[in-house]
């Protein structure tokens, strides 16, 4: 075979091996990446997922209620926010949960 | 100090925690004007202080008073005209960013499993009319782990203000607050950043 063609597939191998170790892995990942594209409904369907498997994670909370306050779900962005205070004892958190109820609840 | 004491000390300096500053002997319902200064950009955000600036006067609109901006860089707020006191405010923008990292840590659980394998098979004796039945059951159990599996990291926007109302004949300083807000879009989050700070000044004018 060609050298020339050898090198070429190597490279193929290569770079598709890289495009496909970037691609997210997990749902939380998926989510995230979804959500930077401005796709808010199928972040949400992800994070959904990924919630089942990190049911405590108070972080997962605070990114399903900022994603439901950004498409103007607000009884369900209060309600995460609510699941986001009762899984952390971090101050700030609880404050920042508080800031975004009370905002949410004038609507 | 006595336990007796403490619980209403903390319970009113967390109350009180990020409540607004206020002149209580200045009479706010005499308000006839307010002056809107020019918001300076926030260090590396040309563009921050209009924008914070258009929302502020966007939400006065809203409220339904009559907003004007006869020069460029002063914006006035018509209370009404039976009042003389005017004032000024002035806000500060203390955070303006569409690139705080936030973490989060996630896991992946493995939580093992119980594999039963149930094996019956049926033998009749030559003998007798009796059929003989065996049944064997195992069970593996497999305990599964938990481990960090690593963290994924998203960029949020937060914008923070401080406003400041200064009475413009006494140049008292009337009333202030600091109010910051976070979310996923930055221009979002500055609009609800000064419709709270608005709603917290229209019902001192009210």
């Amino acid at each position: 075979m060609n050298i020339k063609k050898i090198i070429s597939i190597i490279l193929f191998l290569i770079l598709t091996n890289n495009y496909i170790s970037a691609l997210p892995k997990n749902h939380l990942q998926k989510a995230v990446a979804a959500m930077e594209l401005g796709l808010f409904n199928e972040a949400l369907k992800q994070i959904e997922i990924a919630k089942i498997k990190n049911p405590t994670n108070e972080q997962v909370y605070r990114l399903k209620a900022l994603l439901h306050e950004a498409i103007g779900d607000y009884n369900k962005a209060i309600s995460e926010w609510k699941n986001c205070k009762q899984n952390t004892n971090n101050s700030n958190l609880i404050n920042e949960a508080d800031i975004h109820i009370k905002n949410l609840e004038e609507y | 100090m006595n336990s007796k004491l403490l619980f209403p000390i903390i319970f009113i300096f967390l109350s009180c925690w990020n409540s607004p500053a206020v002149n209580t002997n200045y009479n706010f319902k005499e308000i006839s004007q307010i002056k809107l200064n020019k918001i300076i950009d926030f260090n590396g955000h040309s563009g921050s202080g209009q924008i914070i600036e258009d929302n502020i006067a966007l939400m006065f609109m809203k409220k339904g008073y009559d907003v004007s901006s006869p020069k460029e860089g002063k914006t006035y707020i018509n209370i009404n005209n039976k009042n003389q006191k005017s004032v000024t405010l002035h806000c500060t923008i203390t955070e303006y960013t569409d690139r705080e990292i936030i973490v989060i840590p996630f896991r992946i659980e493995d939580r093992g499993s119980i594999e039963t394998i149930i094996t019956q098979s049926a033998g009749s004796n030559k003998n007798k009319d009796n059929t003989i039945a065996t049944t064997s059951t195992t069970t593996t159990n497999d305990g599964g782990s938990i481990h960090e599996s690593g963290k994924v990291e998203y960029t949020q926007a937060r914008v923070g203000i401080i406003i400041k109302i200064i009475d413009d004949i006494s140049g008292l300083l009337v009333w202030s607050h600091s109010y910051w807000y976070n979310g996923i879009e930055l221009t979002r989050t500055s609009q609800i950043c000064a419709k709270n700070s608005v709603q917290l000044i229209s019902k001192l004018i009210d």
